[in-house]
C-alpha cells in the first residue's frame, strides 16, 4: 500500500515536474517572442541588404530562367527587369508608357516604331548599350523559338539602327500600337552582346538594369547588387537586393518572424499573424489585376443581357470585399480601379448592388422561378474559392444557383473544353491587356468574340497616342460597350499585403504596380534599409 | 542467398514497366495538357496550341508518347522537362540525394527515438514509461507532418530562434549548417517514423519475452542486457524490419510536403510544380525513382529476413 502510495507521489511528481517544464518553455518561448527590437533608426543606408521574400520556382518547373529569349513565361518579366531593365514601363497608372532604357519612343506610322535610347548607357560588364546593342538583342530573341512570345512579337520585320541611341522597328503589317506593350516585355529585353555571344546569360545575366546578378542558390536565394552606372541609380536607395525563397502562407510568415527576411508578400488570411508586433508591420493596397467571371453572351442563360445584367446587380461587392480580403481589396466595376486615369464613375454606378433590380430582370428575361450556371474556379487558390462561395449565397438570393467547379488545367477546361459555363479567376495584368479576353484569335476569348464594334473600340484604344484626351475617350468608349452589354463580371481588385520589420526596412510606400493578386513583384523603388 | 537477390532483383523489372505505365495512363486520364499554358496561356492562339503539341508529341496516342519515353528511359533518358527544357535525369540526379538526405535524418531520428522507447516500455508493459510512450506515440502518429512542421518552425525557429525556418545548406559545403537546416524537417519527418516503430517494435518483443527461450534465460540468471538485446530483440526485429522498409518509402514520399515548407530544393518542389503545370516528363521521371526507391526497400528488407532468419534464406 505504502510502496502504491510512493508510486502515486512519483507520478504525481512528475507530472508537475513535465507541466513545470512545458510552462518554462512556454515562458522563455513568449518573452523571446516580446524581445523586439525598437530604437529610432530612421536614417536610410544606401548599401544596406533588403531580403525580400519570394517564391523563386513559384511559376513553373523552372527554376529561374536569366536569358530573356529563353523564359517561357510572361511573369518572367518580374524577375528579369532587375537585371535587364525594359525599354519602356508600362502604362499601368497614367495610361502612358513611361520612359525606360528609352528615352522616347514615336509611332512613325501603323507600321514603323522609332526608339530613342538614353545616352551614355551602359551595360554591367562595361560595355555600351547602343542602338547596334539594342538591335542585336530583339532580333536574337525574335529568331529563338519561343512559345511563350507574345504573338503581336511575330509582326516585327527588320529593326534599322539610325544613330548609336536610335532605331527603327519595321513591322510587316500595321500594329504598331499593339507593338507598343513589348517595348515593355520581355520580347526587346536587352543583353549584353559579349554575353550573348558566348552564351553564358543562364550562369551570369548582364543586361544595363538597376542590379548586377551576384549569386543565385538553385531555389534558394537570389542575390542582386546595386549597378551605380544604372541610368536611374538615384532611384537604387539600397545595396544589395536578396531575394530569398520562401513558400507563401505559414512559411513566409515565419520567415518574417525569424527573421530571415525583412520584406515578403502575405496573404490576408495571415495578416493577423504579422500585426501588433513591434518590429512587424504591415502595408496593403488593392492590386492592379482583378477577380472576375468571364462568360458568354451567346450561350443560354447569358444570351440575355437582363440575365447578365441581373448577375452583376445580385452582386453585393463590398461583402465579398470583406469575405475575401477583409476589406482591404476593393469593389471592380471595370477594366481600370478607381485613382486611374481611366476610371468612369458611372460605368461604376450603373452596375451598383440592387438585389430587387436582379429579381426584376430575372423575371423580366423570363426567368421568374430563377436560373442556373457553372463556373470554374483554379484548384488551390483560396481568394476564388472564398469569392464563389459567397457569390453563390448572394445570387442565390435573387434567384440564381451557382455550381462551382475546381479546375487544375483552368486554361484546358475553361478556354479549350469549355467545360463550364462561365469561369471565374484573377487576371493579373490591368489595363491593354484586358481587351485579349474578346479579341479574335486569342485562348482567352472565351467566347470567340468577333464582334466588329468591340474589335472598332479595341484598335482605337490600341491606336491611342498614349496619355491623349482620345485615348482617354477610346477607354470609356470600349469599357461602356462592356458594361452596357455586360460581356464580363468584374468583382474585385484584390489586396496586395506585404509585411515588413519596421525596425529594419521602410516599404510603407510600396506601390502595387506589378504585383497581382500574390504580391509577390517588389516595388524596390519604394523600398529602403535603415542604417543601424 | 544469391538467388534470392537475383530473383528478387529480376521482378523489379516488369514491375517498373507496369507502374510506369499506369502512371502514364493516369496522366492521360486527366484531361488537358500542358500546351495552352505552353503556348502562352491568355496569349494563346489555337495555332500555336497546335504547334506546341506536335513539337512535343502531345498529339500523338498515349501508346506512342509511352513508347517514347520507355525507350528513352531504357537508356537512362527520362525526357526533358516541358517548361525548364532541362534532362529530367541531370535534375533528379541533382536533387534526388538532398531528398535521401533528409529522409535518412529523419530515419536517424526515428530509430535514435523509436527503438529505445520500445524497448523501455516493452520490458515494463503498463507501467509509466510505457503510458507515456503509448501516448507519445499515439500522438507523434496523429500528427500531420506538414502541421507538426510548422509547429516546430513557430518554437525553435520563431520563438527561440534556434534554428533556421527555412533553406538549405548541402551536406558537403558545410555538415553543420546542413545539419542545422536538415534537423527541423527531419525530427517533423521522423516523429511519426519514432512512433509507428516504437509501437511495433514494442508489441514485438512483449511477444518474444514471452517465449519459453527467454523465460529460460532469465532463469539461468542471465542480465537483463544481454537478455533483451542479444536473445529477444533480434527475434523481435524481423517485423520491425518490414516496418523500417516501407517506412523509409514512405518517408521519401512525405519529403513532398516537408521540403516545399521549408524551401530545401529537392525532389517534393520539383514533383509539385511539376503536378501543377502538367510537366509529364518530370511527373513520370519522379514517380519511377519514387517507386524503385520502393522496391529496392523491400528488396532489402527481403534479403534482411535472410540474414536475420535462415528459415527464409532455405525457403
Amino acid at each position: 500500500m505504502k510502496r502504491n502510495d510512493t508510486r502515486r507521489s512519483v507520478r504525481r511528481l512528475v507530472g508537475v515536474c513535465t507541466i513545470v517544464v512545458l510552462a518554462g518553455t512556454s515562458l522563455v518561448a513568449s518573452s523571446a517572442n516580446a524581445v523586439s527590437p525598437s530604437g529610432k533608426k530612421s536614417a536610410i543606408d544606401p548599401n544596406g541588404t533588403l531580403r525580400f521574400g519570394v517564391e523563386l520556382n513559384n511559376r513553373s518547373p523552372q527554376l529561374v530562367a536569366f536569358d530573356p529569349a529563353t523564359s517561357t513565361t510572361t511573369n518572367d518579366v518580374w524577375n528579369l527587369a532587375f537585371i535587364y531593365d525594359t525599354l519602356l514601363y508600362p502604362p499601368l497608372k497614367t495610361g502612358k508608357y513611361e520612359p525606360g532604357l528609352a528615352r522616347s519612343f514615336e509611332v512613325v506610322d501603323d507600321q514603323t516604331i522609332e526608339v530613342e535610347l538614353r545616352p551614355n548607357l551602359t551595360f554591367h560588364d562595361g560595355e555600351t548599350l547602343d542602338a547596334d546593342a539594342a538591335s542585336a538583342s530583339i532580333m536574337r530573341n525574335f529568331e529563338t523559338v519561343n512559345s511563350s512570345w507574345n504573338p503581336a512579337f511575330a509582326n516585327l520585320d527588320s529593326i534599322e539602327v539610325l544613330s548609336p541611341t536610335t532605331f527603327r522597328i519595321n513591322l510587316t503589317e500595321p500594329g504598331a500600337y499593339a507593338f507598343l506593350p513589348l517595348l515593355a516585355a520581355r520580347e526587346t529585353m536587352v543583353v549584353s552582346p559579349t554575353a550573348a555571344a558566348a552564351g553564358t546569360l543562364e550562369e551570369l545575366p548582364i543586361g544595363a538594369g538597376p542590379f548586377e546578378f551576384g549569386e543565385y542558390d538553385t531555389e534558394q536565394l537570389l542575390s542582386l547588387t546595386k549597378f551605380k552606372d544604372y541610368w536611374n541609380a538615384k532611384k537604387v536607395r539600397i545595396g544589395q537586393l536578396d531575394l530569398v525563397s520562401s513558400v507563401a502562407g505559414a512559411p513566409r510568415v515565419a520567415a518574417l518572424l525569424a527573421p530571415t527576411i525583412d520584406v515578403g508578400g502575405i496573404s490576408v488570411s495571415d495578416v493577423g499573424g504579422v500585426d501588433g508586433r513591434d518590429d512587424l508591420k504591415v502595408a496593403t493596397k488593392p492590386s492592379d489585376g482583378f477577380l472576375y467571371t468571364q462568360l458568354c453572351k451567346s450561350e443560354p442563360p447569358f444570351d440575355n443581357l437582363k440575365v447578365r445584367q441581373a448577375f452583376s446587380h445580385a452582386i453585393n461587392r463590398d461583402e465579398l470585399n470583406q469575405a475575401v480580403y477583409d476589406g482591404l481589396g476593393a469593389p471592380a466595376y471595370m477594366a481600370w480601379s478607381e485613382g486611374t486615369p481611366f476610371y468612369e464613375p458611372s460605368i461604376a454606378k450603373q452596375q451598383k448592388y440592387n438585389p430587387k433590380l436582379a429579381r426584376k430582370l430575372l423575371a423580366e428575361a423570363g426567368f421568374e422561378d430563377g436560373v442556373s450556371f457553372s463556373t470554374m474556379i483554379v484548384a488551390g487558390f483560396p481568394a476564388t474559392e472564398t469569392l464563389t462561395t459567397v457569390l453563390e449565397q448572394q445570387l442565390a438570393e435573387v434567384g440564381i444557383e451557382i455550381t462551382i467547379e475546381q479546375s487544375a488545367n483552368y486554361a484546358q477546361d475553361v478556354w479549350v473544353d469549355r467545360k463550364t459555363d462561365t469561369g471565374t479567376v484573377p487576371w493579373i495584368r490591368s489595363g491593354v491587356e484586358n481587351t485579349i479576353m474578346f479579341d479574335p484569335g486569342f485562348q482567352a476569348n472565351l467566347c470567340g468574340y468577333d464582334d466588329p464594334e468591340l474589335n472598332d473600340l479595341r484598335t482605337a484604344v490600341l491606336d491611342a497616342v498614349p496619355g491623349s484626351p482620345a485615348q482617354h475617350d477610346a477607354w470609356t468608349a470600349w469599357m461602356k460597350h462592356v458594361a452596357d452589354n455586360m460581356l464580363v463580371i468584374y468583382h474585385l481588385y484584390p489586396a496586395s499585403v506585404i509585411g515588413f520589420h519596421s525596425d529594419r526596412v521602410d516599404a510603407s510606400k510600396f506601390d502595387s504596380l506589378y504585383s497581382g493578386p500574390s504580391a509577390q513583384f517588389l516595388d524596390w523603388t519604394a523600398m529602403t534599409v535603415k542604417k543601424g | 542467398m544469391g538467388t534470392l537477390i537475383a530473383r528478387r532483383l529480376l521482378a523489379l523489372v516488369p514491375l517498373l514497366v507496369l507502374v510506369s505505365f499506369f502512371v502514364f495512363i493516369l496522366i492521360a486520364l486527366v484531361p488537358g495538357d500542358a500546351s495552352v499554358t505552353l503556348a502562352g496561356g491568355e496569349n494563346a492562339t489555337p495555332e500555336r496550341i497546335a504547334e506546341v503539341r506536335e513539337e512535343l508529341h502531345l498529339d500523338e496516342s498515349i501508346f506512342q508518347q509511352y513508347g517514347r519515353w520507355l525507350g528513352g528511359a531504357v537508356q537512362g533518358d527520362l525526357g526533358d522537362s516541358l517548361f525548364a527544357r532541362t534532362a529530367v535525369t541531370s535534375d533528379i540526379a541533382e536533387r534526388l540525394p538532398i531528398t535521401l538526405g533528409l529522409a535518412g535524418a529523419a530515419l536517424f531520428v526515428g530509430l535514435l527515438v523509436g527503438v529505445p522507447l520500445g524497448v523501455l516500455s516493452a520490458m515494463r508493459p503498463a507501467g509509466a514509461i510505457d503510458k507515456l510512450s503509448r501516448f507519445g506515440t499515439t500522438l507523434g502518429i496523429s500528427i500531420p507532418g506538414y502541421w507538426l512542421a510548422i509547429i516546430l518552425v513557430v518554437l525553435f525557429a520563431v520563438d527561440l530562434r534556434l534554428l533556421p525556418p527555412s533553406g538549405y545548406v548541402p551536406f558537403f559545403e558545410n555538415p553543420l549548417r546542413w545539419l542545422e537546416h536538415i534537423a527541423l524537417p527531419a525530427i517533423a519527418l521522423g516523429t511519426w517514423s519514432a512512433a509507428s516503430l516504437s509501437r511495433q517494435l514494442r508489441a514485438a518483443l512483449i511477444d518474444v519475452l514471452d517465449t519459453n527461450y527467454v523465460r529460460s534465460a532469465w532463469a539461468k540468471g542471465g542480465s537483463t542486457r544481454l537478455i533483451v538485446v542479444k536473445h529477444a530483440l533480434k527475434n523481435a526485429a524481423i517485423p520491425v524490419v518490414t516496418i523500417l522498409a516501407l517506412q523509409t518509402g514512405y518517408l521519401i514520399g512525405s519529403t513532398v510536403i516537408v521540403e516545399e515548407i521549408f524551401t530545401i530544393p529537392g525532389m517534393g518542389p520539383y514533383f509539385l510544380r511539376a503536378v501543377v503545370s502538367f510537366d509529364v516528363p518530370v511527373i513520370q521521371g519522379v514517380v519511377l525513382i519514387f517507386v524503385l526507391a520502393a522496391l529496392i526497400l523491400s528488396t532489402l528488407a527481403d534479403i534482411t529476413y535472410g540474414f536475420l532468419n535462415p528459415k527464409v534464406r532455405v525457403s
